[in-house]
């Protein structure tokens, strides 16, 4: 007897997946390359720049777009659809994990909207206070620097809010959703071990949230 | 009036087409008595806190004893079952709603249609063969701790709960719930049942599958057999990933 898998069976595995590879992958990443801010302004440019000489020339779009943009393209669209086969009745059932479940529907959601204007405005620049560049494609001299350009737009109390809001939900949806992955690809099965899992990946939550407001911060 | 009332919504619906409305009853408070004795009081004069006479009150119960599944309803916001639930654990100093489950087809009043289930386990082939045309012979023996983990997943009846409280489960898709997919692990476990469960995993891995399980967890929660459903659903989980995702390395 072989296996027979249905396509959707298939689908939610690799959403799964490339949730944690690349997608969380890059986003410890990102992060962990924008904490370079909190040295000096200097040091981010600095490591853009190493940034441009690891991946030189073409390498730089051809990862951007297979490592990123695909696989979070299908991460957007097949979780847009998972959230709408949700029933959701916190009302009548308030349990922890129940809220975890709904937080997870509703972060995802937010951060399809939050990351295609944050990808707009920095990495294609639009409506970057006439900036018509990617981030990393400034200059090195600090008037236009990549630290120059992101301080344009950190500087504005909404804007920042709204980073903020983005920094939350990525941190909590990185980490639930590797609570979830394990579980999904059947790693963790005890309630035990869920429970340690989960108390693992809400440490996670906030190392991941520390690491990316400080760099928010580190901005402004 | 002297003695306390307990306050009962009911919703009401007289046939699966027709439309639902709540009415309204008061019984006698009696220490320790389970929601099923109201519902029996109610039915002794069917007569609402209006004055009204009202048709008799229609519920499916059998057991009594928390064992059959028959009596499952949504008692005040939660899925319970009408037999293990005591007026006495409930707030008795505000009304006490009681529902039909919300994720099947309502037959009248509080009796609703769960052959979904039944269709589900027939889909999912949760069952153990038997003998074709000939006998063959005595099963392989089952180790003592795989009958200590089978017996904890042996007790589910059926009743629904699980599914009701699903976010994931809804009559609009093919989501099998967590009963189906723990009564799979049960028969996969089975020396026997072992045998064919490639079968079944593959039905796991179909539409409705294992995949559509969100994680919420609220089944675990409301099962009134203190079924490890989550823990069965982790186990499927890692039984497909070895067969649907890593059974071609196999080949």
């Amino acid at each position: 007897m072989s296996a027979k898998m249905s396509n959707i069976f298939l689908l939610r595995r690799l959403h799964s997946l490339t949730g944690v590879i690349p997608i969380g992958a890059f986003l410890i990443e990102h992060f962990y390359i924008n904490f370079s801010a909190v040295d000096s302004p200097e040091a981010f440019n600095q490591t853009v720049a190493n940034l441009r000489v690891i991946f030189p020339g073409l390498m730089l779009p051809i990862v951007e777009l297979f490592f990123i943009a695909i696989p979070l393209v299908f991460h957007a669209f097949l979780g847009i659809y998972i959230s709408f086969t949700m029933k959701n009745n916190i009302s009548h059932y308030s349990y922890l994990r129940n809220w975890f479940y709904l937080s997870q529907r509703i972060t995802g959601v937010f951060l399809v909207f939050y990351i295609a204007l944050h990808v707009a405005s920095m990495r294609f620049g639009f409506w970057g206070l006439g900036n018509r560049l990617s981030v990393n494609e400034h200059a090195m001299d600090l008037v236009d620097s990549p630290f120059a350009i992101v301080h344009a737009d950190l500087s504005q109390p909404i804007v920042l809010a709204f980073y903020i809001l983005g920094i939350i939900a990525a941190s909590y949806h990185l980490a639930y959703g590797l609570w979830s992955f394990a579980i999904h690809w059947g790693i963790t099965i005890s309630e035990k071990s869920q429970s340690i899992s989960l108390w693992v990946c809400i440490t996670i939550a906030i190392i991941i949230f520390i690491l990316g407001l400080s760099a928010a911060l580190a901005f402004i | 009036m002297s003695e306390k009332q307990i306050r009962l919504k009911i919703k009401r619906q007289d046939n699966p087409h027709s439309e639902w409305r709540w009415e309204e009853f008061s019984i006698a408070y009696r220490p320790k008595i389970n929601i099923l004795t109201g519902l029996m009081e109610i039915r002794k004069y069917s007569i609402t806190v209006e004055g009204k006479k009202t048709s008799p009150i229609v519920w499916e119960s059998s057991c009594l004893e928390n064992l059959c599944g028959a009596c499952s309803m949504v008692i005040n916001d939660r899925a319970r079952q009408a037999c293990s639930t005591l007026f006495d654990d409930l707030d008795l100093s505000s009304t006490i709603t009681i529902e039909p489950l919300s994720k099947f087809p309502v037959i009248r009043d509080l009796k609703v249609d769960r052959s979904k289930i039944f269709a589900d386990l027939k889909r999912a082939k949760a069952w153990v063969e038997i003998d074709g045309a000939f006998d063959l012979g005595p099963s392989p023996r089952q180790d003592l701790k795989t009958q200590d983990i089978r017996y904890k997943l042996s007790g589910c009846m059926s009743c629904g709960l699980c599914m009701e409280v699903c976010p994931q489960y809804s009559r609009k898709n093919a989501f099998l719930g967590a009963a189906t997919i723990n009564q799979v692990q049960f028969i996969n476990l089975h020396p026997i049942g072992k045998m064919s469960k490639e079968q079944r995993l593959n039905v796991m891995m179909g539409s409705g599958g294992v995949q559509d399980c969100g994680n919420a967890q609220n089944c675990v929660r409301v099962c009134p057999r203190e079924i490890p459903l989550t823990e069965s659903i982790a186990n499927i989980n890692r039984e497909t990933t070895w067969q649907g995702i890593l059974g071609w390395l196999k080949r």
